[in-house]
């Protein structure tokens, strides 16, 4: 069962917007330029981001209806072979890796570690899952909303959709009944509506159910938290493609940390985009056969 | 590892000297009832895990232990091959001497100081030997927490001298952070040994070369320094085992090896490479490199208590 | 010391108290972050003087939930596992130290020498390189989240037994032959004449080992996954793992001050046998 389900979007400090005179960015055109207007007015820095392979490649293919892998992003069996070494993400990567000159955007770390960045005021835009609302919420005092991801427009008109990240629970085989009844009872328990609305306005996890949602919806909370149904939206843009449905890789934390590597090689001036990507699905590719191999 | 004291005693057991007291009791089942629970502890937790690390390094598995096939050297021929894994090496290397050294370094300054303090001599070691009280993760939220390149005290301070720090996308900067971490850690350690290693110098020797007109400092580089070099060769053997294996924690808890991989030393990536990539068979591969690499230190060892024995 | 002029000697006080202070930073660092709340922590330039927060984050760490949002063990539950462990390490080391260096010192019997290396071989294999497979020992066991599991894989130790060996040895042959004129079997004897005269090597012994399996932090991340298992210091790891969400500095911090108390105070309270126990030995 699904349980702990975000997508990423783009977190913004309100205030610091205002500030500078800028505008919620929609594309990626408009973050660069946000981000020179918030440095520009005295912040430290323009944008940030966090899950960088999740967020960055990952997503960024889906949203713009790429493939990450072969064979629809592995669902259709093994032997795949990564093609997120494109042009399009590389150009992206590059554009990203200019904006650290003057502080456009600044690197902050793998997982969330960049969030201070952004609740102490030093980032005005930050991307990273929607599960941070709670965690903004309380540990910061800085006026935020939520929007969708940017759009690369040198790469589709339109966003398809997001995909979507977290966890899962499993039942596992081998108890006895009355305890399958007792785990069948908790999960009905936390898959009800109340439950679940409650666990996504406090969380910022999305609701794995529609009645959660509608029950979101009826109690006011979208209206009252403007911005905290941007996951759902992104989520459920569009139908989703192959190349947006979701990735079923093998060895996949292994090639995160792999693509987590060459990436902070890219922030760092060491390497630029291409053969870095280049450099991740080589080694990516390794690890998908070594999979294979002991699989199969 | 093993200790000084005990070291002289080992290498005089594996020498066959004095192993058994010429007095002793008659054969009977006793001795093996007490040896039994220490052998069964070391059976069962120690040679047949580190035999299992051996086959295993022979896999090729998956991540669930249902499929396996037997390429036997195989993992050892992709480390070999790795890039990756020779570059952790060449790093672990330099990641061992720069902690030694530091820490080293450091505390045979303060012991230098501290042995001609006559009053206050263990008022001083009070106050400086505890970090050896605290548990290397600890040790490294404590460090990371310093350096947070947003929250931490030391950045905003650095960032009025022009040093802008951030060790989740400066690798050198992310080395010097578990490099600091790891030698804070071990400075008491050293310390406590160095100040026993002068203390134990006769003061007529001091007073001697007092006599012929040297100074401080020059009686400290001149008499001190080559009368406590035995125990500078412990100390850098034991810092060095330190900063290979035990320094696990601080690197899991600061930088996670990255960025990128400039701190994932060898110990790090046996685990990254089995635990979170379930690679079995190559962090089974890394696993046996890593005895065969013990062994060596502990050979060193006792080559230099050897030395030492003679001497 | 040989002379004792005015201006090295305020050299040397300076120089140390230097050293003092910048061994001591961190520490003060933690006190300060322990004593603030959350919002504060998350605010630069971060505090450097103490603030009034620290009995509530005191409360809240030991007997609430620890970190909000979590369902961790209270850290109260957390200490006394990691007593727990820390003393059946210590106890469990030197009690099979103490058994097995006496059956090696007092008895010969075939064997003794295969007995001898393989108790030899465990300097060589530090758990860092053979943790998954004394993993999957220990799970096979039915050992994971709990405290056999915690600390029976730790508690072999060469250096322990070796450190017996060499005080037995020093005992003189006299004692033993009087023992037997006197018709004192070998458990009398070990009872009787050795422990009491390896008092102090004991003493010395438990502090360097109290130490060790108080900061263990690795083995007891991979045995236990009951929160109710939790040790202190693993606790510490967990925290900063904060998913979703920037690390609690003030509670982590007031852990860590926590997690220290403990292995500090008997570092200083018995400074006299830690020195002893780790010239002697550090495992």
């Amino acid at each position: 069962m699904p349980f702990n389900s975000s997508t990423p979007v783009m977190w913004y400090n309100k205030t610091a917007l205002d500030a500078a005179g800028a505008s919620v960015s929609k594309t990626w055109d408009d973050v660069k330029v946000t981000a020179q207007k918030l440095v520009d007015n005295g912040m430290d820095c323009g944008v940030s981001f966090g899950w960088q392979s999740w967020v960055m490649v990952e997503n960024f293919s889906a949203w713009h209806n790429m493939e990450m892998g072969t064979k629809e992003n592995g669902f259709a069996g093994f032997y795949t072979e990564f093609s997120f070494n494109n042009e399009a993400v590389a150009a992206r990567l590059d554009g990203i890796a200019a904006m650290t000159e003057g502080n456009l955007f600044k690197y902050g770390g793998r997982r969330g570690d960049s969030l201070p960045m952004f609740t102490s005021g030093e980032c005005g835009m930050w991307m990273n899952s929607s599960a941070y609302y709670g965690s903004i919420k309380t540990q910061s005092e800085v006026e935020f909303g939520q929007t969708m991801l940017p759009l690369d427009t040198t790469v589709a008109d339109a966003p398809q959709n997001s995909i979507i990240g977290g966890a899962t629970l499993w039942v596992l085989g081998g108890h006895d009944d009355a305890e399958y009844k007792g785990t069948a009872q908790f999960l009905t328990y936390l898959s009800s509506p109340e439950v679940q609305a409650w666990w996504h306005q406090e969380t910022g996890y999305v609701p794995i159910t529609t009645a959660a949602y509608e029950l979101s919806k009826a109690q006011g909370f979208y209206e009252s938290n403007p911005g905290t149904d941007t996951a759902i939206q992104q989520l459920s843009l569009n139908k989703p493609t192959p190349n947006s449905r979701g990735l079923r890789f093998g060895n996949f934390v292994q090639v995160r940390d792999v693509i987590n590597e060459e990436l902070e090689a890219v922030w760092a001036g060491d390497k630029n985009a291409t053969d870095a990507l280049n450099a991740a699905a080589e080694r990516g590719n390794t690890l998908l056969r070594k999979f294979e191999r002991a699989a199969k | 590892m093993v200790s000084f004291y005990t070291r002289h005693s080992l290498h005089a057991a594996l020498m066959g000297h004095h192993m058994l007291k010429r007095v002793h009791f008659p054969s009977s089942p006793l001795p093996y009832m007490l040896v039994a629970p220490q052998l069964a502890i070391t059976l069962v937790f120690f040679i047949w895990p580190a035999s299992q690390a051996m086959y295993q390094s022979l896999l090729i598995e998956d991540a669930f232990g249902l499929g396996s096939e037997f390429v036997w050297f195989e993992n050892f021929e992709v480390l070999w091959q790795d890039q990756h894994y020779l570059d952790a090496f060449l790093r672990t290397a330099v990641f061992s001497v720069l902690v030694a050294a530091l820490s080293m370094g450091t505390a045979l300054i303060l012991a230098g100081f501290a042995q001609r303090v006559v009053k206050g001599a263990m008022f001083y070691r009070t106050l400086l030997i505890w970090p050896y009280a605290v548990a290397p993760v600890l040790a490294g939220a404590l460090w990371v927490f310093m350096f947070n390149p947003t929250l931490g005290i030391f950045p905003y301070f650095l960032e009025f001298v022009g040093v802008d720090w951030n060790h989740y996308l400066n690798g050198n900067q992310a080395m010097a952070l578990v490099i600091m971490a790891a030698a804070w850690k071990q400075v008491a350690y050293n310390f406590l040994f160095y100040l026993a290693a002068m203390q134990s110098i006769p003061n007529s020797v001091i007073e001697a070369a007092a006599i012929d007109g040297a100074g401080p400092g020059r009686r400290f580089v001149t008499i001190i320094l080559p009368l406590i070099s035995p125990t500078t060769f412990f100390l850098l053997v034991i810092n060095m085992v330190y900063a290979f294996f035990e320094t696990f924690g601080i690197i899991h808890a600061v930088t996670q090896g990255g960025p990128g991989s400039a701190t994932t030393i060898l110990v790090y990536k046996v685990f990254n490479d089995g635990f979170v990539g379930l690679d079995l068979g190559g962090s089974a591969a890394q696993s046996v490199i890593l005895m065969v690499l013990v062994v060596a230190m502990t050979v060193v060892q006792f080559r230099y208590v050897e030395r030492k024995v003679e001497y | 010391m040989v002379e004792d002029r005015p201006l090295t000697s305020i050299l040397t006080h300076f120089v140390l108290i230097l050293g003092v202070i910048a061994i001591a930073l961190p520490i003060w660092i933690t006190f300060v972050a322990a004593t603030h709340d959350e919002l504060r922590m998350n605010q630069v330039p971060l505090p450097l003087w103490p603030g009034t927060h620290l009995l509530d984050n005191l409360t809240q760490t030991l007997f609430g939930a620890g970190l909000s949002g979590s369902q961790g063990a209270p850290v109260w539950l957390m200490l006394l596992n990691s007593l727990a462990m820390a003393m059946m390490i210590s106890f469990g080391k030197i009690a099979i130290s103490l058994l097995s260096a006496f059956a090696i010192v007092y008895f010969r019997f075939p064997f003794r020498m295969t007995c001898f290396w393989m108790i030899f071989i465990t300097l060589m294999l530090p758990v860092e390189v053979r943790i998954l497979p004394t993993f999957e020992v220990v799970a096979n066991l039915g050992m994971l989240n709990s405290y056999w599991g915690l600390s029976i894989p730790l508690i072999a130790s060469a250096t322990a037994t070796f450190m017996f060996r060499q005080v037995f040895l020093t005992v003189p042959d006299e004692m033993l032959e009087s023992a037997r004129i006197d018709g004192a079997g070998p458990m009398r004897f070990f009872f009787d004449i050795l422990l009491p005269l390896s008092r102090t090597n004991i003493a010395a012994l438990f502090v360097i080992l109290f130490i060790f399996g108080w900061t263990q932090s690795f083995w007891p991340l991979l045995i236990t996954t009951d929160t109710s298992m939790t040790t202190i210091v693993m606790s510490i790891k967990q925290m900063l793992e904060a998913a979703e969400q920037s690390p609690q500095w003030n509670i982590i911090m007031t852990t860590a001050l926590l997690a220290r108390i403990p292995p500090i105070f008997v570092v200083i309270s018995m400074q006299k046998l830690f020195v002893q126990g780790l010239t002697e030995t550090d495992k």
